[in-house]
């Protein structure tokens, strides 16, 4: 009973701050706070989150995913070099593809993250940026002196309270997320108003105030879940909440529950990430 | 003959053998980089279909997802220096050391798959079916007989077999988790997967030469229906010749090549139960055609 109280002690005290980071410097963002407790995260049955309570320093954590302009400051102002450029190349989704299918696309990176002949994230300036790999994530945080959040401290804020399947409810609901509308890759109706990625905070926060933490693009997390084996974690990284690709149909990891599992390195067109602060 | 005894004989017999690796060949080199990096991975949100503890044998294919996958353009890579590849691959694979770990190697650098070039693993199994290697029957036939002979002296839960072979895969991640039946463990079921997909890429390689007692089998009876009624369905329901198939799925699409039917290449594994005369049937396919090509054996 106690555990229970102080656990909805601190969900009633989360998510009750918004901080303009000057003292943070470098970027602008709006950050969530959220307050060291105790919290209830996964759900019985998924090996790769398992139902279970986890103890959480506070933390901050952007109300949005990273855009392509914060990300171009950090590239103006420190010359990075992504992976996907490095590699020359990103892997790409496009409409009438069959499931599970990706394209490799030279000169396919976070500047052009469907390739060069597809609209270029200048264009795009509020979208969230992608075709960065976890790396270049980490890269990006370190710079802005955050880093990436956990698999549960992204599961508590992106909750924000609820204990359903999604920050809304149980019942998926169209004009809440930019998902993939259809029931293959072969057609997107767009119902959701949005084919590809759409720009951060379109969508209807959750009750703390966090946008697109289900849809847009995947979040890449710092961990990697509990039962991956040991020593994986140079060449994986995990991500959350799904992206503008995910499908009914195909994998439908749009949702609080599931944690995908990918390169580390690798790029493809719907990875992205918000960043965290330690209190 | 109990697992360790077996485990030492395969070591002893790939470790004191080991001298003749060509480290230092263009084709040795091309081969480490292709594995280190391969060039496609999954997407996040791929997640294998789970596999039986019992394994099935996949049909011409891996049986499980891996992490990282050889792309075309590796592929072709490897193709322009066909030869001497296949001459490296067949090196490796007589010297595979099955207890040594496959995985923990990382650099840091590029989308690195993190898997020892010089060991056995899916990415190696899968460079062979892409460039049709059936020059590596032989040494496919010693691996394989490696893998089975652990299997078959070894308990179901037996942690001992092999145990620095990785599927490097989801598929295996879950598999402690599954309580329903007797316990297996992850290097019993790491083995049987690999053991399961190097009979299939076997297969594989003897479908590709067209041999008749193959195309004639219960096996690619199976493998007809599976592809019959795949071609009843998105996406290949509108797509009868070649010709039909839509200039956006060309990377995706084929016919296959003995029944002429549209297939798709990503995922669509298809199996069937495994079993101990199907794994003679196989071995014996592939003895009778080593015999007929005696060239092979060299």
């Amino acid at each position: 009973m106690l555990l229970r109280q102080g656990v909805l002690v601190a969900l009633l005290a989360a998510g009750c701050q918004r901080q303009t980071p000057g003292a943070l410097g470098r970027i602008g963002v709006n950050l969530i706070k959220v307050s060291a407790g105790t919290y209830r995260i996964g759900v019985a049955g998924n090996s790769r989150n398992p139902a279970r309570e986890v103890s959480l320093g506070a933390f901050r954590i952007a109300d949005a995913e990273t855009t392509n302009a914060e990300f171009t400051r950090f590239i103006e102002a420190t010359g990075y070099v992504t992976d996907a450029e490095r590699a020359g190349f990103g892997q790409v989704s496009r409409e009438g593809m069959p499931d599970w299918a990706w394209s490799e696309v030279p000169g396919a990176n976070w500047r052009h993250p469907h390739g060069p002949d597809g609209i270029s994230a200048a264009a795009l300036p509020n979208h969230p940026v992608t075709q960065i790999s976890g790396a270049d994530a980490e890269a990006y945080c370190r710079w802005a002196g955050g880093r990436l959040p956990t698999l549960a401290e992204w599961e508590v804020a992106a909750r924000a309270g609820a204990a359903t399947r999604w920050p809304w409810g149980n019942a998926f609901e169209v004009a809440r997320a930019n998902v993939w509308n259809g029931e293959d890759h072969q057609r997107n109706t767009a119902e959701d108003g949005w084919k590809l990625t759409s720009p951060v905070r379109s969508f209807p926060p959750n009750a703390w105030g966090l946008y697109d933490v289900i849809g847009n693009v995947f979040e890449y997390c710092a961990d990697l879940p509990p039962n991956v084996p040991a020593g994986l974690g140079a060449t994986l990284i995990a991500g959350r909440g799904g992206s503008w690709w995910c499908s009914a149909g195909t994998c439908s990891f749009y949702n609080l529950e599931d944690v995908g599992v990918m390169a580390r390195h690798g790029s493809l067109s719907n990875q992205g990430f918000r960043i965290v602060y330690s209190q | 003959m109990t697992a360790r005894r077996v485990a030492l004989f395969v070591s002893i017999l790939a470790g004191g053998a080991c001298l003749c690796l060509a480290e230092g060949t263009s084709a040795a080199k091309l081969l480490d980089g292709v594995i280190a990096q391969p060039g496609h991975w999954n997407q996040m949100c791929s997640m294998p279909a789970p596999l039986p503890p019992e394994v099935p044998l996949p049909l011409y294919s891996l049986a499980a997802e891996r992490n990282f996958n050889v792309s075309d353009a590796s592929i072709e890579k490897l193709g322009r220096d066909r030869a001497e590849v296949v001459k490296e691959l067949r090196s490796r694979l007589k010297f595979a050391d099955l207890n040594r770990a496959a995985h923990g190697r990382s650099h840091g650098i590029g989308a690195e798959s993190g898997q020892d070039p010089r060991q056995f693993s899916g990415l190696m199994l899968s460079i062979i079916q892409k460039l049709d290697a059936i020059e590596t029957v032989p040494e496919l036939l010693n691996i394989e007989a490696s893998l089975d002979l652990a299997l078959a002296a070894s308990r179901p839960d037996s942690r001992k077999v092999f145990p620095g072979l990785d599927l490097d895969s989801p598929v295996a991640w879950s598999l402690e988790r599954n309580t329903n039946g007797p316990k297996v463990s992850v290097q019993v079921f790491t083995a049987r997967v690999l053991q399961r997909e190097t009979l299939a890429i076997i297969a594989s390689l003897l479908r590709s030469q067209k041999y008749t007692p193959l195309l004639e089998s219960k096996m690619e009876r199976h493998y007809l229906e599976h592809l019959r009624e795949a071609a009843t369905k998105p996406p290949l329901q509108d797509i009868k010749t070649p010709a039909d198939i839509p200039e956006n799925m060309r990377e995706w699409v084929t016919f296959d090549p003995v029944h002429n039917l549209p297939c798709v290449k990503t995922r669509g594994y298809e199996s069937m139960p495994y079993s101990p005369a199907l794994r003679l049937q196989i071995r014996g396919w592939a003895e009778d055609y080593l015999k007929a090509h005696p060239e092979l054996a060299r």
